[in-house]
C-alpha cells in the first residue's frame, strides 16, 4: 500500500523533541516573558491542519511543543480548508498559525490562507509550516513580508521557535 | 485604533474586531486595559439582553459536545450564539492548550456563532472579570444566547455562576455511590441538572441517576421561591432531550422575570462584579507596590527556609503595602 504523505513533512515527533533542551528552554522562556511584557499576553498560536490526511496525534504533539515553551495554543481540527483555519485564527486572535499539510501543497495552501486572512484585514498573522522548511514549491511574498522562510521542525523546535519569537516581536 | 473604532466594529458584528476587543480585555498591559474599559463603557448600553447560560461539569461529561449540539439547535432556531470557555486546561510551563473547538466543529463554522476559548495562564486572578466583559462585547455584537463553559473543578464554577442567568450542571449516570462524591457546592449553584449521555445502553442508568439526583435535591433549600431545580436527561450525541433543556431555560427565565427575581439576580451580580473588581485591584496594587516588590523575594526565601513564619511574613508585607 502506498504511504500517505505525512502532514509532519516526514518528521516524526519524539517526546524528547516536545520536552526540549534545558538551556534553550531558558532562553525561550526569557523571550516569551519579554513578549508578554510588550504585548500583554503570551504568544498565541493556532496549530491547524489543512488537507485530506493527517493524524490528531501529530497535531497534539505540535501543540505540546508550543505549550511547553510558553505559548498559548489553540488546536484546530483535522482536514480543514484555508477558510476554516482563517476563521479560527481570526476569532481566537492568534499571533501565528502553525500549519500541518502535505509539503508539496504548501505554497498553494499558504497563499490561499493569506488571501482569506487578508480579506479580513488580518495582515499581521504569521504563518509557519510544520515540517522541513526547504521542501515545497516556490513561495509568494505575503502581505507584511512575514511569510516564510520560517518553518518549524520537531528536531530543531527550540531554535525554530527562537526564530519565530524574534519575527513576532 | 481608538475605542470608537472597536465600538463601531463590534456593533457592526465584525468578527475580527470582536476578537480584537476581547484580546484587549484579556491583555495585561495598562494601556490595553484602559482602552478596553472605554470600549466596555461604550458598549454597555447595547448589552444585557441576552440569555446568559453557564455550563459546568467534570472533565469527560461531554460539555463541548453538549455545547456543539445545543448551540446548533439554537442556531437553527435563529439565535446568535456566543461561546466563552473560561477554564481550559493549562500546562505546567505556563502555556495553555485550548482544544475545545475541535469538538465544536459544526458550530465553529456557523456565521451566527462566535467561539472564544481564553487562556487562564499568566493572568493574575481576574478570569471572571474578563469573561464578564467579553460577554458584554458578545451581547453588543448581537449575540442573544451566551454560553459560558467552565470545568467543574475549583473556583471557576462559582465565578461563572455569579455572572450568568442560568447555571446548568452536566452530570453522568454512574454507580449509585457516585452521589456521595458530588460536591454539595455545585448542586447549590445549579439551576438545572442535566444528565448527559442518556443514549443506547445508558438510558436506563440515566433514569436511575435522575431519580437519585431528584431526591438529593429535595433535601436542599431552594434558592428561589418560584423555581425548583429540575433534573433532566439528554444525549448531546443524538440530540435527544436538548429541546427540553432549552424549554426549561425559557421557563426559568419567564418565571423569574415575572417574580422580579431575575432583575434582582442581575442587580446582585453587579454588586458582585464590583467587589471582584475591588479585589482584583487590591491584589494588583499590592504586587505593583515598589516596597513590596523589593521585599517580596527575601520574604519568600525566609518563609521557605523557615526563618519567618507565614503569618509574620504576610503581616509585614501587608503593612509595607499600607505604609
Amino acid at each position: 500500500m502506498k504511504k500517505m504523505p505525512d502532514a509532519g513533512g516526514g518528521h516524526g515527533v519524539k517526546s524528547a523533541d516536545v520536552a526540549g533542551e534545558a538551556s534553550q528552554l531558558e532562553l525561550i522562556k526569557g523571550k516569551v516573558n519579554q513578549f508578554f511584557a510588550q504585548n500583554g499576553r503570551r504568544p498565541r498560536v493556532l496549530v491547524g491542519h489543512i488537507g485530506l490526511s493527517g493524524q490528531r496525534r501529530t497535531l497534539n504533539q505540535v501543540a505540546a511543543i508550543f505549550a511547553r515553551r510558553g505559548f498559548d495554543v489553540d488546536i484546530g481540527s483535522l482536514c480543514q480548508s484555508p477558510q476554516q483555519v482563517a476563521r479560527m485564527a481570526i476569532e481566537n486572535d492568534v499571533h501565528m498559525v502553525c500549519l500541518l499539510c502535505d509539503p508539496d501543497r504548501r505554497s498553494q495552501i499558504g497563499n490561499d490562507l493569506f488571501d482569506v486572512l487578508r480579506t479580513h484585514n488580518s495582515n499581521d498573522t504569521l504563518v509557519v509550516f510544520f515540517g522541513d522548511p526547504h521542501t515545497g514549491g516556490n513561495r509568494r511574498q505575503a502581505p507584511g513580508g512575514r511569510y516564510p522562510p520560517v518553518g518549524i521542525r520537531a528536531a530543531t523546535a527550540d531554535t525554530d521557535i527562537i526564530t519565530i519569537l524574534d519575527k513576532l516581536s | 485604533m481608538d475605542a470608537e473604532f472597536y465600538i463601531d466594529g463590534v456593533l457592526k458584528k465584525k468578527r475580527a474586531v470582536i476578537a480584537k476587543s476581547i484580546t484587549l480585555i484579556e491583555s495585561a498591559l495598562p494601556a490595553h486595559q484602559k482602552l478596553a474599559q472605554n470600549i466596555i463603557d461604550g458598549l454597555l448600553p447595547y448589552a444585557g439582553n441576552a440569555i446568559r447560560i453557564g455550563i459546568s461539569g467534570v472533565p469527560g461529561v461531554g460539555k463541548s459536545t453538549f455545547i456543539e449540539s445545543f448551540g446548533m439547535m439554537l442556531i437553527e432556531k435563529g439565535h446568535r450564539v456566543a461561546v466563552l470557555a473560561v477554564d481550559p486546561s493549562s500546562s505546567r510551563s505556563g502555556g495553555s492548550i485550548m482544544g475545545d473547538k475541535t469538538r465544536m466543529e459544526k458550530l465553529a463554522l456557523q456565521p451566527n456563532a462566535f467561539i472564544r476559548p481564553s487562556p487562564t495562564s499568566g493572568t493574575l486572578g481576574g478570569v471572571a472579570k474578563k469573561t464578564r466583559e467579553s460577554m458584554i462585547i458578545c451581547e453588543a455584537a448581537g449575540h442573544d444566547v451566551i454560553l459560558v463553559e467552565t470545568v467543574g473543578v475549583g473556583q471557576s464554577e462559582t465565578a461563572v455562576a455569579s455572572m450568568v442567568d442560568f447555571f446548568l450542571v452536566l452530570m453522568l449516570a454512574g454507580a449509585g455511590d457516585e452521589l456521595q462524591g458530588i460536591k454539595k457546592g455545585i448542586l447549590e449553584l445549579a439551576d438545572a441538572i442535566v444528565i448527559n449521555k442518556a443514549d443506547g445502553n445508558n438510558i436506563e442508568r440515566a433514569r436511575e441517576a435522575r431519580a437519585e439526583y431528584e431526591s438529593a435535591l429535595n433535601l436542599m433549600e431552594s434558592k428561589s421561591s418560584v423555581w425548583s431545580v429540575p433534573v433532566l436527561t439528554c444525549s448531546a450525541l443524538t440530540m435527544d432531550g436538548l429541546e427540553d433543556v432549552w424549554k426549561t431555560i425559557l421557563d426559568y427565565r419567564q418565571k423569574l422575570t415575572d417574580a422580579g427575581e431575575l432583575a434582582e439576580k442581575r442587580r446582585l451580580q453587579s454588586v458582585d462584579w464590583m467587589w471582584s473588581l475591588v479585589q482584583d485591584g487590591l491584589k494588583d496594587r499590592f504586587f505593583k507596590n515598589p516596597k513590596v516588590k523589593v521585599q517580596l523575594p527575601a520574604m519568600i526565601t525566609a518563609v521557605e527556609e523557615g526563618k519567618t513564619s507565614p503569618t509574620v511574613a504576610a503581616h509585614e508585607l501587608l503593612s509595607l503595602h499600607s505604609q
